[in-house]
C-alpha cells in the first residue's frame, strides 16, 4: 500500500527535537479546571431563569465539591499541584512592589505572573463566598427577619458572582495578552497538560484514573439531581420526556 | 507577606461592608404608589379585570404567574419547579410585598421574563397591581 514519506516517516521514526515536551499538568488538575469553569459558567447562565433554579443550584454544589477536591488535591497532592506554590509565588508581592520604581524587563515579567498567580488566587478565595452564600439563599437564610432586606443575600450572592466573573475576566485577559506578548499560547498547559521544550517534567504521574473518578463523580451526582428534582434539572426536557 | 494578605482579604472586607449597606430593607413605597407609578408610565390606569386575565393565562410559554403564586395569590405559592413555598404577593396578605421598588423591579424583570419571554409593558404592570390590590380578606 503506498503512503506519502512524509506520514510513514511521522509515525515510523519520529523526529526527536519537535517532540520535546515537559508535562506541568496532571490530568486531575485538568479535569477539575475544565469541570469547575464549565459549571460557573452553566451556574452563570441559568441565574435569572426560574425554569433553572435547580440546575443552578446542581451546578452550585458540584462548584462546592470541586473546590473540596481542589483543596484536599492541593494540601495532599503532588508538588506541582500543592497550593503552597501558589502562596509562595503571591509571597514575592512585597518585594516586587518595592522594587516598583526601578523596573526592568526581569521586574515586568514577575509583574506579569504575579498577576496571573493573583487571579487564580481570587478564583479560590471567591469560590467558598459564592458557593456559601448560594446555599444560603437556597437555604432562606434570614429571609424573614424584619430588619433586613428580603433578598439580601440573594445580593451579596450576586455581588460575589460579579466578583468572581470579574476574576475569570481577568484570567483570560491575562492568558490572550501574554499568550501575544510571548508568542505562545499561555493556555496551552491547560489544554493539553504539556509544554514545548525539553528538561524534566514536573509531572511524574498523569493520574488518569483521578481525572476519570472525578468526572464519574460529577456525573452521577448530577444524575442523582435530575432524578431526585421534582420536575427535572431542565424542565422542557422533562415535560416531553413525560408526555411520550 | 503582610501586604500579600490585606491585598487578598480587602475584597472579603468590602463585600461585607456592602452587604450591611444593601441589608437594609429599603420600604421605600407601596403597592398603591406603584400602581399610581406605572399607570402614569403608561398613560392609563391600569385595570384590575384586565389584570386579573393577565395574571391567570399562559403567555405563549409552559408558565403564567399564578403557576407559582397561585390563583388568587391570597396564600403561599408554590414554585413550579423546586416546590419552595412563596410568600403571598397580595399587599393585603403580606405587608413587605411591593414595598421596595428596587426588589420589585428585579422581580417583575426576571418573572417577566419566566412567563412572557421578554420584560411586562408598563401598561401590564399597572393591570397586574390594580388586581392585587383588589384582593381583600
Amino acid at each position: 500500500m503506498y503512503l506519502p514519506a512524509t506520514l510513514t516517516q511521522r509515525t515510523a521514526n519520529p523526529p526527536a527535537a519537535a517532540q520535546a515536551r515537559r508535562r506541568v499538568i496532571d490530568d486531575p488538575m485538568r479535569m477539575f479546571h475544565w469541570l469547575f469553569a464549565g459549571a460557573f459558567v452553566g451556574a452563570y447562565l441559568s441565574a435569572d431563569s426560574e425554569h433553572f433554579r435547580l440546575l443552578h443550584v446542581t451546578l452550585g454544589y458540584i462548584m462546592a465539591g470541586l473546590f473540596a477536591f481542589r483543596l484536599a488535591y492541593g494540601l495532599l497532592g503532588p508538588r506541582q499541584a500543592r497550593l503552597a506554590n501558589l502562596r509562595s509565588r503571591l509571597a514575592g508581592a512585597g518585594s516586587w512592589l518595592r522594587e516598583l520604581p526601578r523596573g526592568g524587563p526581569g521586574h515586568w515579567r514577575r509583574g506579569q505572573n504575579l498577576l496571573t498567580a493573583l487571579a487564580i488566587a481570587a478564583l479560590l478565595l471567591l469560590t467558598p463566598l459564592l458557593v456559601l452564600s448560594g446555599y444560603g439563599v437556597w437555604q432562606e437564610w434570614g429571609a424573614d427577619l424584619a430588619w433586613v432586606d428580603e433578598d439580601w443575600l440573594e445580593e451579596l450572592h450576586e455581588a460575589i458572582a460579579n466578583a468572581f466573573l470579574a476574576a475569570v475576566l481577568g484570567h483570560l485577559a491575562l492568558l490572550l495578552g501574554l499568550s501575544l506578548l510571548r508568542g505562545s499560547n499561555q493556555a496551552q498547559p491547560m489544554l493539553t497538560g504539556q509544554i514545548d521544550g525539553a528538561g524534566p517534567s514536573p509531572v511524574k504521574q498523569r493520574r488518569r484514573w483521578l481525572a476519570a473518578l472525578l468526572l464519574l463523580a460529577v456525573l452521577a451526582y448530577a444524575a442523582w439531581a435530575w432524578v431526585d428534582a421534582p420536575h427535572g434539572l431542565i424542565p422542557v426536557l422533562s415535560a416531553h420526556v413525560t408526555l411520550q | 507577606m503582610m501586604l500579600t494578605r490585606h491585598l487578598i482579604l480587602n475584597p472579603a472586607a468590602a463585600l461585607l461592608l456592602a452587604t450591611a449597606a444593601m441589608a437594609a430593607p429599603a420600604a421605600d413605597t407601596s403597592a398603591g404608589t406603584q400602581l399610581e407609578y406605572w399607570s402614569a408610565q403608561a398613560g392609563a390606569p391600569g385595570q384590575a379585570a384586565r389584570g386579573q386575565a393577565f395574571f391567570t393565562s399562559r403567555h405563549g410559554g409552559e408558565w403564567s404567574c399564578s403557576s407559582c403564586h397561585g390563583t388568587p395569590p391570597i396564600r403561599e405559592g408554590r414554585h413550579a419547579t423546586t416546590d419552595k413555598s412563596i410568600n403571598p404577593l397580595a399587599p393585603a396578605f403580606n405587608p413587605r410585598s411591593f414595598t421596595d421598588s428596587a426588589r420589585s423591579d428585579k422581580w417583575f424583570r426576571r418573572n417577566c421574563k419566566d412567563v412572557l419571554n421578554r420584560e411586562c409593558s408598563a401598561g401590564e404592570k399597572a393591570d397586574v397591581l390594580a388586581y392585587l390590590l383588589q384582593l381583600k380578606p
